[in-house]
């Protein structure tokens, strides 16, 4: 039950935030009479009044609620908090990929995604790691730049390809 | 015969076979892989579609749809882990199958099944598409507003969790379609003054995020289970006897596939398990079901099929996508500015042709490309989950980077994704929100255009016939569903104070 009142607490500030910005958005000239906040306050309201409604609800009906919400045995959704931790350290090699792919290049920050990733998921560090994630990157390069002919930034590999 | 010569002009003339060859090849690896639906196997595929024409791209996106369907069923009878949701079903007898040592026959009756099914679901695309589509010539804007708003509604009915977490999972996709320009004035939305947003948030870039990124960061906590390897299994195509026998059973799969098809929100899983039971009932063998009948393989699998098939009409007859798949290949054509429905069918008809031979190349390719790729793909699904893990991220990101070398695109899909894992996390269904965000400007634009023919009357929406029932089937499906969901809990509730009462 408190992971709905949570959703729909979530959703209603969203709500109330996107129709306080769609009421400050300027007027044209040569708009109609809907106007380009019209769609987005019916949205806004909606979504205030089905967040509203999903609190309620899960007040009301907890015992249900919380029966239909119980996750399966084998699921992630067991440990939550465990859950948003894995996908933070994984969201977390994301960024310094985006970081590093301006600086050193597609190939050498697609090295670092991909064995990364694959330790953090669980493999040991080692030499099979070390292949696997030099040989997906030259692959991916091979598949973009030479096959499908899209650039890609080089970085430090500059001047060799 | 237009259709059929141009057919054969696009076949010989752009590289449409090819297309259908990869696309299938992709489709089956990416089905074979559990934890990789057919969805986020196109998802993969959709930022490379941007540089192709649009009928090889719409075929390397609907073969890998079909190729995807069967896909599923290779470590669903190998190793007891369904490929994908709709070979669930598959799993029952064919993994029985496999214990006794009959797994290549299983796969055999597995790929003539998956074969008969997409022909079957191929024949009523091409038969049924451009009649359904003929209707809407003559929608008006209001008509399409209130089309827009029952593809919404019934898909927030029918998805996953409650009706209520179903309508703001749609209301979010409406409102990250608003971000952008309005489409009458011109005035930036939600901008603030970023110019990467003046042409609105890339859907192609939510849907990869939503559905690929979001998946792997979900599948991050959860430990590799597969511990199960799949053994060399040869494939055994089935003998002219056996398949005789599975008539009836491939027979029953075809009809609730098509029936489930055109029924949004339906979709595969329940196509497949519906036949299973019905194959169960009809059949003379019932005792065999449960210890590794052949029939139950092949119900499900033409069941799973024919649904693949069947389900892209109401995209390609409305622009309505009915599934997580479809509303991928909705990306595919709007990548390139076409618009399925009527208006591509009178305006556009090659891309349709060319789209209905591609898929007649895929499904005469299905059964030598799944013989050809059987043992690397029984590798494939052998491999440690991290290392697949780990080249998906790789691949999703590297297409999305491809698009535009921009950083600002790779953001967006991990902001996505992020979203996405709040999403599942909250049990908010993704179709609706991916629905909402494709629909959401044809919602808008109709919308404001019936108030403007209709000089700001809403009573446009009632007065047009087809806005009218369109609408009135809205309000039914949401209002039967609502009324269906608080019986369900009363019912609990009164259960229990009776309980109470009695003790």
């Amino acid at each position: 039950m408190l992971k709905n009142v949570i959703c729909g607490a979530i959703t209603l500030i969203v709500g109330i935030v996107y129709i306080i910005e769609a009421r400050r958005l300027p007027e044209s000239s040569l708009s109609d009479e809907i106007g380009a906040s019209g769609f987005p306050l019916l949205i806004g309201w909606a979504l205030v009044a089905l967040s509203v409604f999903l609190i309620g609800q899960s007040v009301l009906f907890r015992r249900q609620v919380q029966a239909e919400e119980a996750p399966s045995e084998d699921s992630v959704w067991n440990d939550p908090k465990f859950a948003a931790k894995r996908a933070a350290g994984l969201a977390a090699i994301a960024v310094a990929f985006l970081v590093l792919l301006p600086m050193a290049g597609y190939i050498s920050a697609l090295v670092v995604l991909i064995g990364a990733s694959a330790l953090y998921l669980g493999r040991p560090p080692g030499r099979d790691v070390a292949i696997v994630a030099v040989g997906g990157a030259i692959a991916l390069w091979l598949l973009f730049v030479v096959i499908l002919d899209i650039p890609l930034p080089a970085g430090i590999f500059e001047g060799l390809l | 015969m237009e259709a059929i010569q141009i057919g054969l002009d696009l076949l010989t003339g752009s590289p449409l076979a090819l297309m259908a060859v990869i696309g299938m090849t992709f489709g089956i690896f990416g089905g074979a892989m559990p934890g990789v639906s057919p969805s986020i196997t196109m998802a993969l595929l959709l930022p490379f579609t941007y540089t192709m024409d649009p009928v090889p791209a719409l075929v390397l996106l609907a073969a890998t749809y079909v190729g995807a369907e069967y896909g599923g069923s290779i470590p669903a009878i190998l190793i007891r882990t369904p490929g994908t949701n709709a070979a669930a079903a598959t799993l029952i007898e064919g993994y029985e199958m496999q214990r006794q040592g009959k797994g290549g026959e299983a796969l055999g009756i597995a790929l003539v099944a998956s074969v008969l099914g997409t022909i079957a679901g191929l024949a009523l695309l091409i038969l049924l598409t451009e009649p359904l589509s003929r209707l809407a010539l003559a929608f008006r804007p209001a008509s399409y507003f209130a089309l827009g708003v029952l593809g919404l509604s019934v898909i927030a009915t029918v998805s996953e969790g409650s009706l209520v977490k179903g309508a703001i999972a749609a209301l979010i996709g409406l409102m990250i379609a608003t971000v952008g320009t309005d489409p009458v004035s011109g005035v930036a939305r939600f901008t603030y003054g970023s110019p990467d947003l003046l042409s609105g948030v890339p859907f192609v870039l939510v849907m990869v995020g939503l559905f690929a990124v979001s998946e792997l960061f979900e599948q991050a906590s959860q430990p590799d289970r597969s511990s199960d390897k799949a053994n060399s299994s040869r494939l055994r195509l089935p003998s002219f006897g056996m398949q005789k026998t599975l008539f009836k059973a491939n027979g029953i799969g075809m009809a609730i596939g098509a029936f489930c098809g055109l029924m949004p929100g339906a979709g595969g899983t329940v196509a497949s398990f519906m036949a299973y039971n019905e194959a169960k009932r009809f059949s003379k063998n019932k005792d065999q079901f449960g210890k590794g009948a052949p029939e139950g393989v092949a119900a499900t699998e033409s069941a799973n099929n024919t649904d693949a098939g069947v389900g892209l009409i109401p995209l390609l007859s409305f622009g309505i996508p009915a599934s997580n798949s479809t509303a991928i290949l909705l990306g595919g054509f709007l990548i390139h500015g076409l618009i399925p429905g009527p208006i591509l069918f009178q305006r556009s008809p090659d891309i349709l042709y060319g789209l209905y031979t591609g898929l007649i190349v895929a499904v005469i390719a299905l059964p030598f490309v799944a013989i050809a790729s059987l043992k690397l793909c029984i590798w494939l699904v052998n491999r440690p989950k991290p290392y697949l893990m780990a080249f998906i991220m790789a691949l999703v990101f590297s297409g999305t980077y491809s698009i535009n070398n921009s950083l600002f695109d790779l953001s967006l899909v991990l902001a996505a994704g992020i979203l996405g894992f709040g999403m599942r996390y909250f049990g908010l269904p993704l179709l609706p929100t991916v629905l909402g965000l494709v629909l959401g400007y044809m919602v808008e634009s109709n919308y404001r255009r019936s108030l403007v023919i209709s000089g700001g009357d809403h009573g446009i929406f009632i007065e047009d016939p087809i806005s009218a029932t369109f609408l009135a089937l809205a309000v039914i499906f949401l209002v039967g569903s609502l009324i269906n969901e608080f019986r369900q809990r009363m019912g609990g509730g009164a259960g229990k104070k009776q309980k109470e009462e009695l003790s």
